[in-house]
């Protein structure tokens, strides 16, 4: 997908982090386009937090590049972090503060008053998270989920252009999970979501673009919808009534096919057929199969990839290289 | 497009290395004065000082000199409860992840090392030095032990400085490993070790040991001296401790503009 720079949140050229001789992040180019929900995944160890690190200015690239909305992501750190709110993996915050001065303290970096204004934004961030009624409680006292929550409400006090998101659904519950998901929907009008998740059913639900890392590499980028479809591109199913194996040896016979599974018995059942042309398979095959008169196509369908099967044929097998 | 709630809010401009220093220089104090650690340390070092000197105060009136050198030796455990205070400073931030999160906010490295610098060292003299020793004073009056308080004042000074000498020194560490073990086990080993090491000609007069404890070039710590209006037989000790004080700090921010968290 061809995006100008202009419309992009994050770019990166050739982003690396090598250490010790190993490369954590391999020259990705990421193009996070404004007002996305993007999502980044990946096994553990592909790279992510590296990558979101040096994005923040945490550590520095090896080489290569990034900018954030025009801003160089080395030059102008300070900047890039006014417009961006940060949630790390297992997010810490100080023992002594409550959550409610957990977030005046994260408060205190963008704004420096009205005093009751800043009140203000807090309880409506407590509350956008729920948990205004833990908001007197020390952090040490929060469970998990509870500091997730709060981990989101101070990375959006200001009202950032992007948040970055590191695992933000990891240590929550189905409800919690939800609840993150309904917030990050919200975002999408004002901000730009860059967020990592292992919950491949949470990515499919509410992002607009997704890329897969794999040992610091970019093996997929896009936005889902293609992914989706890019996944099962070369595979049709056909359900028939006839002969299978007379169906099965005429498709095998076809240039444009590579293979054939049959389910089902010897009079009818379920071809899955994986083909090398998509457009003479979608032209030919039903035509293929009709020709002889003693079947029946009852069915014909390109099945969906869901996201897993991508994500899993794109980590164990699939190409190292973008 | 900012929302009502933000959009009535007053933007912070503060840029390069005053970036977010008011606000975590305000999380720094408060870490120390809104919490029960400034009255426990307080109370802890009040009642340690106060308690061991109470001997000699009270005691046989020939060993009321000895109140003086007393109070610098009982500083040096003060300075081993400093490095302990402090180790968390840094490696704590470091291995917890709080660090690398109020890095992701829009403050320098050098607000951060401020911030972890001078609310310490603020909270270490105050409950460590000034108020036992205000104790202390009032102590050596109730026992009709005169002293001078601006002499009095000079000499905690100088005891202040060791314990500066441990804090700087383990901030510094801080930023040199990413455990806490050599964090805390190298000031631990220079505080015991200069024992050993104050007896070589020439370099006991150097050594902080010589601002709180005598040694063989010195029989008077430099604390005890002050305080006593006598000579000071180890100005030396006042030059390194200062100076290396300053390496340590520079040191501390050098490393940890280039620290990756």
């Amino acid at each position: 997908m061809s995006v100008d720079s202009t419309d992009l949140a994050v770019q990166t050229k050739a982003l690396s982090k090598v250490y010790e001789g190993t490369s954590a992040v391999d020259a990705i180019d990421l193009n996070v386009p404004r007002h996305s929900i993007y999502g980044f995944l990946g096994p553990n160890g592909a790279g992510k937090t590296t990558t979101m690190k040096m994005l923040l200015g945490l550590i520095r690239p090896t080489s290569g590049s990034g900018s954030i909305f025009g801003l160089d992501i080395e030059k102008d750190s300070p900047e890039v972090r006014r417009r961006v709110g940060y949630l790390p993996q297992e997010p810490r915050f100080y023992p002594h503060m409550t959550a409610r001065e957990t977030l005046r303290f994260a408060a205190g970096f963008f704004f420096s008053g009205p005093a009751d204004r800043i009140e203000s934004r807090v309880d409506e961030m407590l509350e956008m998270v729920g948990i205004q009624d833990k908001a007197n409680r020390p952090i040490k006292t929060l469970s998990g989920g509870e500091t997730q929550r709060l981990g989101i409400a101070q990375a959006q006090i200001h009202e950032p252009d992007l948040l970055i998101l590191d695992e933000p659904a990891a240590a929550l519950d189905p409800l919690g999970r939800r609840d993150v998901l309904a917030i990050l929907e919200r975002f999408r009008a004002s901000s730009t979501v860059l967020y990592s998740t292992h919950i491949l059913d949470d990515v499919q639900r509410v992002s607009d673009m997704i890329c897969i890392l794999k040992d610091g590499r970019i093996v997929e980028q896009g936005p889902i919808g293609d992914v989706l479809s890019s996944g099962n591109d070369s595979v049709f199913t056909i359900v028939i009534e006839g002969d299978v194996d007379r169906a099965r040896a005429t498709l095998l016979d076809q240039p444009w096919v590579d293979g054939v599974d049959a389910d089902g018995g010897r009079t009818s059942g379920r071809l899955r057929i994986t083909v090398n042309d998509v457009g003479t398979a979608e032209a030919r095959l039903q035509r293929v199969l009709l020709e002889d008169e003693a079947l029946v196509v009852k069915e014909f369908s390109r099945p969906s990839a869901s996201l897993e099967d991508i994500f899993v044929d794109l980590v164990e097998d699939g190409p190292t290289d973008a | 497009m900012p929302s009502n709630s933000t959009a009535l809010l007053e933007a912070r401009d503060d840029h390069g290395w005053r970036a977010g220093l008011s606000t975590l220089m305000g999380a720094g104090f408060a870490s120390w004065w809104r919490t029960k650690d400034w009255w426990t340390q307080a109370l802890l070092w009040t009642v340690v000082l106060n308690g061991s000197l109470a001997v000699a105060v009270w005691g046989d009136a020939s060993a009321r000199d000895e109140v003086f050198i007393l109070f610098g030796v009982m500083t040096m455990f003060a300075a081993i409860a400093v490095a302990v205070i402090m180790q968390e400073a840094i490696v704590g931030e470091k291995r917890s992840g709080t660090a690398a999160w109020v890095l992701s906010k829009p403050t320098s490295r050098e607000a951060f090392m401020f911030s972890k610098l001078v609310p310490n060292a603020v909270g270490v003299l105050a409950t460590m030095i000034v108020i036992p020793s205000a104790f202390l004073l009032l102590h050596l009056s109730l026992a009709g032990i005169e002293v001078s308080a601006p002499r009095f004042a000079l000499g905690a000074m100088v005891a202040a400085l060791n314990l500066m000498f441990f804090l700087t020194l383990t901030l510094m560490l801080g930023t040199l490993f990413d455990s806490a073990g050599p964090v805390i086990a190298i000031p631990l080993a220079f505080a015991f070790g200069q024992q050993l090491i104050a007896g070589i000609p020439g370099l006991g007069s150097v050594l902080p040991w010589a601002l709180v404890v005598g040694t063989s070039d010195s029989d008077t710590s430099v604390t005890s001296a002050v305080i006593t209006g006598q000579p000071v037989e180890a100005p030396g000790a006042l030059v390194f401790t200062a100076g290396a004080c300053v390496v340590f700090i520079l040191v501390a921010f050098w490393k940890w503009n280039r620290t990756e968290l």
